[in-house]
């Protein structure tokens, strides 16, 4: 019981031109601009919800007050949700419970234990969750959900995944693709507070089934190691594609121990979050650990020829 | 992060029926003594302020009558304590502990579950135990609907060795600290040490709780209590990062402002999670020395805010150069625009590009049109999107002439 009544999941991971999507919180100044950004890339946001506002329209979409009332005129597949930090949890189970198969979660500074309600929900309903606190995810030439992308000449259609904590680096990773002749099959950022929806390994099950993806470059941050649970899943045999590995922030450990830089996520607190730790517990999984991010397209470019 | 003081936190627990020694709150030394008075002794005069480890800072003292009671007071009420002045001390009886325990309640964010840990040795450093002898340490996850209940509280203690009253007690206390954790949206609530008493009761001798302050706008009843962004307490202020906590707070609108002053002359202003990691290390790792962090996350009120920072970046004395950059990435005003703003900056500051190099990078949408606006400060060291953060990174030590490339 309980299967997402959204389509199946799997052809460019999570997202395609045929996702139908509502926008929830429609009616904000970053969720219009957005959404003006992706229906130009082709994204089918087909409504938005904002409770109180139904009947009317927004950006040439119709609004509705409630997820359920949108479906009953639209089939709908994901939600985007913009809703202020306040209302998310309330937004989010709206979503999950509507049985929709992907809940993408711009907002951020949403509390802890709202974040533990929804997981827990998505994870019984089978919803992937993508958030709190992302730039969104994009399939380029296909479609695209929040601020990622909206600078589209950064990314060209391929078949290498991205994964990353840091929104603003898929931009950088899928232009340096870019330039090298590569492309990318979907790049998905999974957000910056400590807790979020989706774990690496979850997201690499996901890319393991994507035929059209060949690799996948995975960016990591220092903080919540997601990267131990992502080396235990590639060492038993959960993805099987060549993993190209950045870490960031190795200064940080020469830094006094719950130092905050970037976002929150981003704190060093136990010896398995430090970046130097991931990167050898990743290694020892046989993934490629890279110092610079330059070598990184071109070991892609020498690896998918082969 | 939003740490309640000893006393509001005890207050919490007691609210849930966890037994806390006698005490009360005093603001001078007399108060103090006086309320002594309503004790027995030996007492604890600790200091109230919202960080851990005071004991080793010497801001929790034992006194054995009123007159130890007042100088042990007017002894922590002169000092500060990782930087927090003390205006309130906790003058509470010191329990006669048989057997410490440790009890805490807290986030996984990998397994995304609240956890339960529990262990026998209370009172001394935790992580310290969890990395010499993980078995004396019982974590357990908790299912956010079905709880903790009575039941798992006493098979998590029996684990942990306890047994008859103690064991009934103590799963008492841990199902209450659960309570509390979920009640009031925290992060952490730590009870070290659990006491278990020679009466055979089990009482909280310390109490720690974190609030999350995301959460903060539900919480009318911490107004007052908790200040949020409590995190800042590794080092002092400085003048430069002072200027810029007032600049964040006074000027209206969501965007805020972050400035962490460093050991350094390269000035730094690169943002982006990643971006500035990334960078931050790449100069570091050829021998630069970044004279700051900075951080910037978007919201109104964002062109005073960051005339502010890049001002407060630019006046640390003794600058080398500045890196200024990011992602490739589309904020919602166009880096067209915002190069015209940082161009009539640099122009006010008066900036002699020459023999101060500055290297910034254009990479979002017009960043073509934004490069033609650089050429109005034809010294500037102006790149686009095909140059990656790390080479940029290399341009500014190589500039500031701190190039050491590091053969490892």
């Amino acid at each position: 019981m309980n299967e997402a009544k959204g389509k199946a999941i799997t052809m460019s991971i999570l997202l395609d031109e045929n996702t139908a999507v509502v926008v929830q919180g429609l009616t904000g100044a970053q969720a219009t601009n957005d959404t003006k950004f992706c229906l130009d890339y082709g994204t089918k946001i087909v409504a938005g919800v904002v409770p109180g506002r139904g009947g009317t329209e927004a950006g040439g979409l119709p609004v509705y007050d409630t997820v359920k009332e949108a479906q009953s005129h639209h089939h709908i597949d994901a939600s985007v949700i913009y809703v202020p930090a306040s209302g998310a949890r309330d937004a989010a189970l709206e979503a999950i419970e509507a049985g929709l198969g992907l809940v993408v979660i711009i907002t951020e500074n949403i509390p802890y234990h709202d974040l533990i309600d929804i997981n827990y929900y998505a994870k019984k309903r089978g919803t992937v969750v993508i958030g709190p606190n992302t730039n969104g995810m994009i399939s380029p030439g296909k479609a695209k959900l929040g601020i990622v992308g909206n600078v589209a000449w950064a990314f060209e259609p391929g078949n290498v995944g991205i994964l990353s904590r840091s929104g603003g680096m898929c931009h950088d990773l899928g232009y340096s693709l870019k330039r090298q002749g590569l492309g990318v099959s979907t790049s998905v950022s999974m957000g910056g507070d400590p807790m979020i929806g989706s774990s690496f390994s979850y997201l690499l099950a996901l890319f393991e089934k994507d035929p059209e993806t060949e690799a996948v470059i995975l960016f990591c941050d220092p903080g919540p190691s997601y990267e131990e649970d992502a080396a235990d899943f590639i060492k038993n045999g959960g993805f099987t594609k060549p993993v190209a590995a950045f870490l960031t922030g190795h200064f940080i450990e020469s830094m006094p121990r719950g130092v905050s830089f970037g976002h929150s996520g981003a704190m060093v607190e136990r010896n398995s979050d430090s970046p130097s730790n991931k990167a050898q517990i990743l290694k020892d999984a046989g993934v490629q650990v890279f110092e610079k991010l330059a070598d990184i397209p071109a070991y892609l470019k020498k690896i998918l020829k082969e | 992060m939003g740490r309640l003081t000893e006393d509001y936190g005890k207050q919490l627990l007691k609210k849930e029926g966890i037994k806390i020694p006698p005490g009360s709150v005093a603001c001078s030394p007399g108060e103090a003594s006086k309320a002594a008075g309503m004790l027995n002794f030996p007492v604890y005069v600790k200091a109230l302020v919202p960080v851990g480890k005071r004991g080793k800072a010497g801001a929790v003292k034992k006194a054995a009558n009123a007159g130890e009671v007042y100088k042990a007071a007017e002894e922590i009420m002169n000092n500060k304590y990782y930087n927090y002045p003390v205006k309130r001390v906790l003058v509470e009886e010191a329990l006669e502990i048989t057997r410490e325990l440790f009890a805490s309640i807290t986030f996984d964010f990998v397994k995304r579950s609240p956890v339960a840990i529990c262990g026998s040795s209370g009172g001394v450093d935790v992580e310290e135990i969890r990395r010499q002898s993980p078995e004396k340490i019982k974590i357990t996850e908790i299912d956010p609907v079905f709880g903790l209940n009575p039941f798992q509280a006493v098979g998590i203690w029996k684990q942990v060795g306890l047994q008859g009253r103690e064991l009934v007690q103590a799963a008492g206390v841990l199902v209450a600290l659960y309570r509390v954790f979920r009640k009031y949206d925290a992060k952490l609530v730590e009870v070290n040490p659990l006491g278990v008493t020679a009466d055979g009761d089990v009482k909280a001798a310390a109490a720690v709780i974190n609030v999350d302050d995301q959460a903060l706008f539900r919480h009318p009843e911490f107004d007052g209590i908790l200040e949020v962004g409590q995190d800042r307490v590794w080092k002092d202020f400085t003048e430069l990062e002072k200027r810029v906590l007032e600049a964040n707070s006074s000027i209206p609108g969501g965007c805020v402002i972050r400035y962490t002053e460093l050991d350094g002359d390269i000035g730094f202003a690169v943002f982006g999670g990643g971006a500035s990691l990334t960078v931050m290390d790449t100069i570091i790792k050829l021998g630069g020395k970044p004279a700051n962090y900075a951080d910037i996350s978007p919201g109104s009120g964002a062109p005073q805010k960051v005339a502010v920072l890049f001002k407060t970046i630019l006046s640390k004395p003794g600058l080398k150069g500045l890196i200024v950059g990011g992602n490739i990435v589309s904020a919602s005003s166009s880096v067209a625009k915002g190069s015209l703003t940082t161009i009539a900056l640099f122009k006010e500051l008066n900036l002699d590009l020459e023999k101060f190099p500055v290297v910034l990078r254009v990479a979002g949408n017009g960043w073509e049109e934004a490069m033609e606006n650089y050429r109005s400060l034809p010294a500037i060291h102006v790149f686009g999107p095909d140059t990656d953060l790390q080479e940029l990174a290399g341009e500014i030590v190589r500039l500031t002439n701190g190039h050491r490339e590091n053969k490892a």
